[in-house]
């Protein structure tokens, strides 16, 4: 089944959402119109609005103020997506030319700053300061997670909690942030705003370590980029952090990296290959599907209604996707 | 830089220590050029925050705040326009640090505000940084004049100000600050000397202009042009802002600006 089938259900408040989200983002200026416009088309999974409406229904679900919640996020995220983008120096993303591409690095600059500032003028029709505390904190946090990602590039000697710490502070604490945000937003009881913070937590957690397995393992096809894009930044995403218990790998592996202008895919080859074909593929999934077990008992905790049943669906194609 | 009174200075000194405290991030730090602060800015503050009733904390919190937004779009100012094919390691580094230092800044201003529970503060600024976001991308495309480029870089840079003055004060009078804003900016640009993205955008116009003018005359000539303004629309300031005004028109003339600081 297809991730939109499992939400089907609220397909209704999601197509308000991403009207809102188009009126959002709406610009005087042409460039900036058409720059913010191609971000919104380039579509991409929802999953964090999805969230928000999904936490929404544990409390009282008024879709206008959580709504203004799940606009907010994924506009945030679509800010901090055109600006990875410089940082990446992307050319394209989800098969499609990124802004920076299209245009030039400045565009891309003021789209996000312009979409992020978008996104807190909405959500400022929120007044629930803790609400406002925890998203800003989320973002503090979400910037130093990629400080964090260019500090460790390149550096082969890390632990298992370098690069945890990493994704927690990268991936999963804004889908935390969002499952938490639905369920303040709609005022649920603590005890479940908590319990849905940390499933998103563990969701999001097992969401970034496929990612990073999947950037071995997709096709170019399914990416929209050539694969293995993460070594070739030099990022130690898990699957490279465990192929580096082997001692062999590892030493080549430092040797390339010594002199990261050389690298490209060519001289990356062997690297990927030896990865994807190690067991360190096979003891990444099973670390995400750890993360996926205590999601799920994190929903053990819910009333057993269909919201939470989405939930654990959605969790479980999570950690079956192959794209 | 504007001459001050000791105490006045004191003041300033520790307001600058706590924005650069509070913009702490070891890594950017020892990694990325750090952003300009803009002390005619943040006098500009000071004056303007000292015609409020508003405890003393909460004018530095405000302060702090909308310096550091400021700070925040500088910097993404400084990201490079196109990606240089040849690009080394350090200036990879460099680009992508720059993008996120910018972008923390911007987080910092949301999490004071939010600490704060000052929602409308949070939803007034926004509204600044994404109509500066509109006057940048003016500036980058559709300035075409040496004239209608400096018009729109007033405007951009007075923007912030204006709108955080418009919580507290009657901005009515405020017009010629922009100016206050410009020469202060300018000035910058001279100082540092640096081919930064905005004097290749005014290079390019100057060009097409053919007055045989280099950027460094052309933006002299703007400084003098926009004190002329601002000493012209003194009269119409409110007596605070006409006072600071008059110090930076003043500035580099010491026995004139000791003269004015005595009173």
């Amino acid at each position: 089944m297809k991730l939109p089938m499992i939400y089907s259900y609220i397909k209704k408040d999601l197509d308000r959402i991403e009207d809102a989200m188009t009126n959002t983002i709406r610009a005087e200026h042409p460039v900036l119109e058409d720059a913010s416009v191609q971000l919104l088309r380039a579509g991409g999974k929802r999953i964090r609005p999805v969230f928000v409406l999904l936490s929404g229904k544990f409390g009282t679900y008024e879709l206008p103020r959580i709504q203004t919640v799940a606009v907010a996020l994924e506009l945030i995220h679509m800010a901090s997506l055109v600006h990875d983008d410089v940082i990446d120096d992307a050319e394209l993303r989800r098969g499609k030319p990124t802004v920076k591409a299209k245009w030039d690095n400045k565009v891309a600059m003021y789209a996000g700053d312009y979409i992020f500032a978008r996104s807190l003028e909405y959500l400022s029709k929120l007044e629930e300061p803790r609400a406002h505390q925890i998203l800003a904190h989320t973002i503090v946090e979400l910037c130093v997670g990629e400080v964090e990602q260019i500090r460790d590039k390149y550096r082969i000697e890390q632990h298992l909690k370098d690069y945890l710490r990493r994704i927690r502070r990268k991936t999963a604490i804004l889908i935390a942030a969002s499952a938490r945000l639905g369920a303040i937003a709609s005022g649920a009881p603590r005890e479940h705003e908590r319990a849905l913070y940390r499933y998103g937590y563990y969701v999001g957690m097992s969401y970034q370590i496929i990612d990073d397995v999947l950037d071995f393992t997709a096709s170019e096809a399914d990416l929209g980029k050539p694969a293995g894009g993460d070594l070739l930044q030099g990022n130690m995403t898990l699957p490279a952090l465990l192929a580096c218990e082997d001692r062999f790998f590892k030493e080549r592996l430092t040797q390339a990296f010594r002199n990261p202008e050389a690298l490209d895919q060519e001289t990356l080859q062997p690297f990927i290959q030896h990865i994807k074909t190690s067991d360190s593929i096979k003891r990444s999934l099973e670390i995400s599907d750890r993360y996926l077990q205590k999601a799920y008992q994190e929903l053990d905790k819910l009333p057993p209604t269909r919201d939470r049943n989405t939930l654990k669906q959605i969790a479980r194609h999570i950690g079956k996707r192959s794209s | 830089m504007i001459v001050l009174s000791y105490a006045s200075m004191e003041e300033l000194h520790t307001l600058r220590n706590k924005i650069e405290k509070r913009m702490q991030q070891d890594y950017l730090d020892k990694n990325t050029e750090a952003p300009f602060l803009d002390e005619n800015k943040l006098l500009l503050l000071q004056t303007l925050f000292g015609q409020t009733n508003l405890p003393d904390k909460q004018q530095t919190d405000y302060t702090i705040t909308i310096m550091l937004i400021q700070m925040a779009l500088d910097t993404h100012d400084k990201v490079i326009v196109t990606t240089k094919s040849d690009e080394t390691a350090d200036e990879r580094k460099n680009r992508q640090l720059t993008v996120l230092a910018g972008t923390y800044y911007s987080a910092l201003y949301y999490q004071i505000l939010a600490g704060l529970e000052d929602i409308d503060m949070v939803a007034l600024l926004a509204t600044s940084i994404k109509e500066i976001n509109e006057q940048k991308m003016s500036l980058h495309y559709d300035a075409t004049t040496s004239e209608a480029f400096f018009k729109k870089l007033g405007q951009l840079e007075g923007c912030l100000f204006r709108t955080a003055a418009s919580r507290f004060i009657d901005t009515a009078r405020l017009d010629s600050l922009d100016d206050y804003c410009l020469i202060s900016r300018l000035q910058q640009e001279v100082r540092e000397g640096k081919q930064t993205s905005l004097l290749v955008k005014l290079a390019s116009i100057i060009e097409m202009e053919k007055s045989g003018l280099t950027v460094m005359q052309v933006i002299q000539q703007e400084i003098e042009a926009a004190k002329r303004r601002l000493l012209a629309g003194l009269v119409t300031l409110p007596p605070a802002f006409a006072k600071l005004s008059r110090k930076l028109l003043l500035q580099g003339n010491r026995q004139e600006e000791l003269f004015l600081e005595e009173g």
